[in-house]
């Protein structure tokens, strides 16, 4: 890795002001995704601006301090009780010994695990090169996106992500030009050539807390996930969901897939095919479809649409269980 | 004239024979062992766990510094120029090596090194060489390379391999038969994974001396080709393993690394140190070849067996060995294989863990079961009908009982599940050669010294067990050396020959130091030296009865010193002519995901006589986990545009971790196998050789439609149900 400078800081605002007087940094959270990222010179920063130490005052029921890590997010009870989506996430995530590093924050900022964005051997638009070395016939894409970016093939890694979406949670930034809040679901962008970052955040704006709300959506949210191997794995496709069942039917409901899509994609058109009827059987399926009907996988992943499909069906068949 | 009584309960068998006078009597059936065949911990158990024991990974010096290699990114391409001016200029920068006009044929074939003060500077320094290639077409799959017009990977054709003989007569015999099956069976390329990645540390002395500490499987090989390497006569050479990370046929001996670390560590007059990152041990270091195997059985309707012929391609990268072990285990009227050896642009493959049987078992079982379900029979019941092996026609119904097997799936539901097994065969590979030192001294310390590397699998204990059991005293007593080449030759560990080669060489050291430690004592307590006796740890059979420890406090001398060699050891009636082995297996798969989970595998194991019931164990666990993981994980992906690794990292080169382990149940099957006086076999790599078969078997049953293809992921499951 090549060499950088590095500041601990003792606040979200303090870190922000001083990444905007800086030039080529990165704020780090856990590390365990950016350490992997330096060692391979995929980033090559001069300042690291770590944030584990920042105070942030988040002893409020449902706010989530960015720097709270994963283990920690799983082992609260609050979450647990009123938004499940978000505590099976937290508490599936990678490994226990990553789980006590890494942070919320972190999670929702990591960087895809596109193997060809990781290896600076291969063509990526992301990294700035004119081509994606993963769209073409003969690339190895079986974790890839079946919904992809016309410049970007990757998949989201993030299953933290697409729970907090699901729940409706709100993201609160911190930026020397002013602070600002944001539904989750508006946190990540389309890809375009050159643009590491998958999020909307600008130069210096940092993640300071995330609020998860107190609503019957968030309260019947659940979270499922499908890998290959059960002992550290990303998920080959994830889906969050949550409902709002009010006199038998559907008055809201939303549909998170990750790992399908350079950023976490809501399924808007399963939400659409749910509201305004009854949970059942026969809704769950049309939702099921109408969440992958528009996906163009590629050779090697047709299976995630298979699989995805029936996680969306698993999640909602789990969620009018539930009470 | 005495009987030796071999076998196991239920088929046991006598055998004339008369121990020579030299030579230590052997061990058979009869045998009332006081040490050997009971679980005893490793003798470095303490120190592995506690981090204590040095591997050569781990040896650091003051004045140590690092070498690392820049490697090609391009599988197929001709370097240009090298400009290592930057580099070199790099303060901490001590030796460098740049390889002008290099053809590359892989990727991450090494183009330029570097030896610096730190490994950071070592990592910028790397970074600073600029390599200009002229990229060449690649040939990165089988099919690539035997495509019309494929680019040449090296001179010569890049298809060899074995023609098939005997195709004539598997031809006549199908055409007998009542029914014939025919698939096409394909397995992927698994890398060696060794958790301590490849290479050593090499330190010079003022005398010109050199010092290597290397992760390897062979320290004498090691030695001879790093003396090459250095220009150093081979003895002043010392090449120490202490401990060994793992090794399973990918280490046996010095490669371009260890040469550029040896060359470093002399230019420079300083310690060097090389061992591969993960990203170079995926690439260089070596693989399982894959296949692709195209079987054509045939049996008649009593369920016979007539013939089997399979025709593969298959390949090892650079290197040649990409052949499968298939057909075999069951008797065919007439079999045979004809085997494609296909070059790619691609590392080189090395002997992995019995080479060509896992894949081959994987088709052949494959096959079995597929003769089965076309005769309507039951898939166990035709393999022993058709299975001669006095071992294995014995472990067949243990296994049934233990995975209690059925005919039919299981599961209601998305989940069902399925019932599989598979066999396997080894050699008892006991090869002469080997020699041991024992040192008896007044202080009643016992040590066993020989040169070659415990690879991992308790070569170190298992010694120190038949030591005691020979000498009479209790394992407690005794010390093994092992890891320098200053002491007596060992093998190579490959081919499973270390247990049962030096097993009978430990036990004439011993003896010899025994009978001669009798003499002395018989001197100065009274008593015939030839029928005094040495048991737990006491000397019987004298006037009087002393200790073990008095005995050796009485000796006229500091220390007995003897070695017992290979000679007149082997020469031993054996039981039966293979090791085998069956493994079952019991899975559920989600037939809506295409998850399939291994809930249970029983190995039923043949370890010839057993020295140590925990290592046995622990060695068929190793070979169940090893099979499961390349059954239903492991997969070398490359891309297939450029040839370069798109997963050489241990996150999506997925190897089977701790949940996804199933109950295993080992069964080790303890057989008075002769053959040497020790009677001890190959158990390391048969251990390993049905587990993806049975697991294969049972995924297909638990379905009803068959995978025949490694590994056994989700995308693929879902095809054969045709849910894709």
């Amino acid at each position: 890795m090549k060499n950088f400078a590095y500041y601990t800081a003792e606040s979200v605002p303090a870190a922000a002001r001083a990444l905007a007087g800086m030039k080529n940094a990165v704020a780090k959270g856990g590390g365990t995704d950016l350490l992997a990222l330096l060692k391979d010179r995929v980033l090559e920063p001069d300042e690291v601006v770590s944030l584990k130490g920042a105070k942030i005052d988040a002893k409020v029921a449902g706010v989530i301090a960015a720097t709270t890590t994963l283990a920690e997010l799983a082992a609260d009870p609050w979450i647990k009780k009123h938004a499940p989506a978000v505590h099976v996430a937290a508490d599936e995530a990678a490994t226990p010994q990553i789980r006590n590093v890494a942070t919320v924050g972190g999670n929702l900022c990591q960087s895809t695990r596109c193997w060809y964005y990781r290896n600076k051997n291969f063509a990526c638009s992301k990294r700035g090169d004119d081509a994606c070395a993963a769209l073409t016939a003969r690339s190895q894409h079986r974790y890839h996106a079946v919904f992809p970016h016309v410049a970007c093939a990757s998949a989201h890694a993030s299953n933290l992500a697409p729970a907090l979406i699901a729940v409706a949670a709100t993201v609160h930034c911190v930026h020397p030009d002013g602070d600002r809040a944001l539904d989750a679901g508006l946190l990540y962008q389309d890809p375009a050539k050159g643009r590491v970052q998958d999020t909307i955040l600008r130069p210096g704006e940092l993640i300071e807390r995330i609020t998860v709300p107190d609503s019957p959506l968030a309260r019947r949210s659940t979270y499922v996930e499908f890998r290959e191997r059960e002992s550290f794995d990303f998920s080959a496709v994830s889906v969050a969901a949550a409902v709002h069942i009010d006199g038998g039917k559907v008055i809201d409901a939303r549909i998170v897939l990750g790992a399908v899509a350079p950023k976490p994609l809501r399924a808007t058109a399963a939400e659409q095919a749910l509201v305004g009827q009854p949970l059942n059987a026969a809704t769950i399926e049309k939702a099921a479809a109408a969440a992958f009907a528009d996906a163009r996988p590629l050779s090697d992943n047709k299976y995630k649409v298979v699989i995805g499909r029936r996680l969306v069906m698993r999640a909602l068949a789990g969620l009018k269980e539930m009470r | 004239m005495s009987d030796l009584k071999l076998g196991f309960p239920g088929n046991e068998k006598n055998e004339n024979f008369e121990t020579p006078d030299n030579v230590a009597p052997p061990w058979d059936a009869t045998t009332k062992f006081s040490v050997m065949g009971k679980p005893h911990p490793r003798l470095e158990a303490e120190d592995k766990v506690t981090g204590r024991a040095k591997y050569s990974y781990d040896i650091r010096f003051p004045d140590l510094i690092y070498a690392k290699m820049l490697r090609s990114p391009h599988a197929s391409a001709r370097v240009k120029s090298i400009d290592i001016s930057k580099a070199k200029a790099l303060p901490g920068v001590l030796y460098s090596e740049a390889r002008q006009g290099l053809t590359v044929r892989y990727a991450g074939q090494g183009v330029a090194g570097i030896a610096a003060e730190t490994e950071e500077i070592l990592d910028d320094a790397l970074a600073l060489i600029e390599v200009e290639y002229e990229v060449l077409p690649c040939a990165v799959t089988v099919e690539d390379a035997m495509a019309p017009g494929a680019p040449q990977v090296l001179n010569g054709p890049n298809v060899g391999g074995r023609p098939g003989r005997g195709k004539e007569r598997v031809d006549a015999v199908h055409k007998d038969a009542d029914i014939v099956v025919e698939a096409e069976y394909r397995t992927q390329v698994q890398t060696h994974s060794c958790f301590e990645t490849h290479g050593c540390v090499c330190k010079f002395d003022d005398d010109g001396s050199l010092t290597v500490w290397a992760s390897t499987q062979s320290t004498f090989f090691t030695k001879t080709a790093i003396a090459r390497a250095a220009r150093v006569r081979p003895e002043n050479v010392t090449v120490i393993t202490e401990h060994m990370g793992g090794g399973f046929g990918s280490k046996f001996g010095a490669d371009d690394w260890d040469r550029f670390c040896v060359l470093a560590a002399r230019a420079t007059k300083r310690p060097c140190r090389y061992l591969l990152d993960r990203r170079a041990e995926h690439l260089i270091a070596g693989n399982r070849p894959d296949s692709i195997q195209k079987c054509r059985f045939s049996a008649n309707k009593n369920g016979t067996l007539m013939g089997a012929w399979v025709e593969s391609w298959g390949t090892a990268g650079v290197g040649r060995g990409a052949g499968v072990q298939n057909p075999t285990i069951y008797r065919f009227r007439a079999a045979g294989s004809e085997q494609k050896d296909v070059r790619t642009h691609a590392g080189r493959g090395r002997a992995f863990r019995a080479p060509r049987h896992p894949q081959g078992v994987f088709a052949l079982e494959g096959m079995i079961d597929e003769v089965a379900f076309a005769l309507g029979m039951d898939p166990l019941a035709l393999r022993q009908k058709n299975d001669a092996h006095p071992v294995r026609s014995a472990q067949w119904p243990v296994g049934q009982k233990a995975i209690g097997w059925r005919k039919t799936p299981r599961g209601n539901g998305a989940v069902k599940i399925g019932y599989g097994c598979a066999g396997s065969r080894w050699g008892h590979n006991a090869r002469p050669g080997d020699a041991v030192r024992c040192r008896i001294g007044k202080d009643g310390s016992v040590l066993f010294a020989n040169g070659s590397q415990d690879l991992g699998t308790g070569t170190r204990t298992l010694i120190a067990i038949l030591g005691a059991e020979e000498l009479g005293v209790p394992l407690s007593f005794v010390d093994v050396r092992l890891g320098h080449t200053t002491d007596p030759y060992g093998h190579a560990s490959g081919g499973s020959v270390t247990a049962p080669s030096i097993a009978p060489v430990v036990k004439q050291a011993a003896w010899l130091a025994k009978r001669e430690l009798l003499e002395h004592i018989a001197k100065k307590i009274g008593g015939d030296p030839k029928k005094m006796e040495l048991t737990d740890g006491d000397v019987l059979g004298g006037k009087k009865k002393i200790t073990f420890k008095q005995a050796c406090a009485l000796l006229p001398v500091d220390s007995i010193d003897v070695t017992g060699d290979s000679r007149n050891v082997f020469r031993v009636p054996r039981f039966s002519r293979e090791v085998a082995g069956v493994q079952f297996a019991r899975v559920a798969v989600d037939t809506e995901t295409g998850l399939v989970k291994v809930q249970k595998i029983v190995s039923v194991q043949d370890c010839g006589q057993i020295v140590n019931e925990l290592t046995v164990r622990s060695q068929m666990l190793g070979g169940v986990i090893q099979g499961l993981s390349y059954a239903l994980f492991e997969n070398r992906l490359l891309d297939r545009n450029t040839g370069d690794m798109v997963n050489a990292d241990l996150l999506n080169y997925k190897i089977a971790g701790a949940r996804d382990m199933p109950e295993i149940e080992t069964i080790p099957f303890n057989v008075a196998q002769g053959g040497t006086t020790a009677g001890v076999s190959s158990l390391g790599e048969p251990a390993t050789v049905p587990t993806a078969g049975a697991i294969a078997n049972a995924v297909s049953h638990a379905i009803d439609a068959r995978v025949r293809s490694l590994p056994i992921t989700p995308d693929k499951v879902l095809a054969a149900l045709g849910a894709l």
